[in-house]
């Protein structure tokens, strides 16, 4: 009993190296509480920028404008079994456009907020159907 | 010591010195959940304003001009499967040939919303976002535009 305790903790002693997880981001998440203070109609684009710093892309659309802000994250999971390797990568993002008139008032935007649902997990796990 | 304990040394000891030659690789990765086809289906051209998709869908990957004070929208994400083999054969004493063999698809599928001026949906295509933004010429991306972690179309 002993003898067999003793591989089965080698076996597991061995295979425990060869997992690993990793985390990466970019930018800082966006704070949904902060976002809901901006009012269409209301809100100039100097308020936005008091708010929110300087946005990460400012797209010129004719007469209008369009900020950018966003905080991507990735989780990465592997396993190495001697000949085998699995490896998954899951990357979501908060993401928020900012439109303004050509009055510099904001217009339209649009938030999602996906990066904390970012996950650990297998390759053959489907990390969206949550 | 038994003869099945003699196979399962020999065929660890063979996988042992077998992994500095092959290996087997599965490699699965996602980016952004993909649009709900449901909300794409409520998208009607001539009627839904930019508000509505941009509740309905939330904030675009990328965001351009269409035409003269349009909007174009593009939305993408990714499902990517890779089951690769690879085979290493040293043939001399400082190189090696070396074979793989991979099943990839790494485009980014995506949708492209066109906007008129008056901000009214006038188009939808669904595709490779790749092959979108060539097809809707992305003509000003914005001066300040960074390469990104989410590998622009």
């Amino acid at each position: 009993m002993d003898r067999k305790f003793a591989l089965v903790s080698a076996a597991f002693a061995s295979l425990a190296p060869a997992c690993f997880v990793s985390r990466t981001s970019f930018n800082t998440p966006l704070r949904a509480q902060v976002i809901e203070q901006l009012a269409p109609h209301h809100t100039t684009a100097r308020e936005v920028t008091e708010l929110l710093g300087a946005p990460n892309e400012v797209v010129q659309l004719g007469q209008r404008t369009a900020y950018r802000y966003d905080f991507t994250n990735t989780k990465r999971a592997g396993l190495t079994l001697i000949v085998v390797t699995l490896l998954n990568d899951d990357t979501r993002s908060d993401r928020v456009w900012l439109f303004f008139g050509a009055d510099d008032v904001l217009t339209h935007l649009g938030t999602t907020f996906d990066g904390a649902k970012t996950e650990y997990a297998m390759p053959w796990e489907d990390v969206h159907e949550h | 010591m038994g003869r099945r304990a003699r196979t399962l040394i020999v065929v660890l000891a063979a996988t042992l010195l077998a992994s500095g030659c092959f290996r087997f690789s599965w490699r699965h990765q996602t980016r952004n959940a993909p649009a709900g086809s449901a909300a794409l289906d409520e998208l009607r051209p001539r009627e839904t304003s930019l508000d509505q998709c941009l509740e309905r869908l939330g904030a675009p990957l990328y965001v351009w001009e269409y035409k003269r004070n349009g909007v174009a929208l593009a939305y993408g994400w990714l499902e990517n499967d890779e089951k690769g083999f690879s085979v290493s054969v040293p043939i001399a004493q400082d190189f090696s040939a070396s074979l793989s063999y991979d099943d990839a698809d790494a485009q980014m599928r995506g949708v492209v919303l066109l906007f008129g001026p008056e901000l009214t949906l006038e188009l939808v295509r669904r595709g490779y976002l790749r092959d979108l933004s060539v097809e809707f010429d992305r003509s000003r991306p914005a001066a300040s535009e960074p390469a990104g972690p989410e590998g622009a179309p």
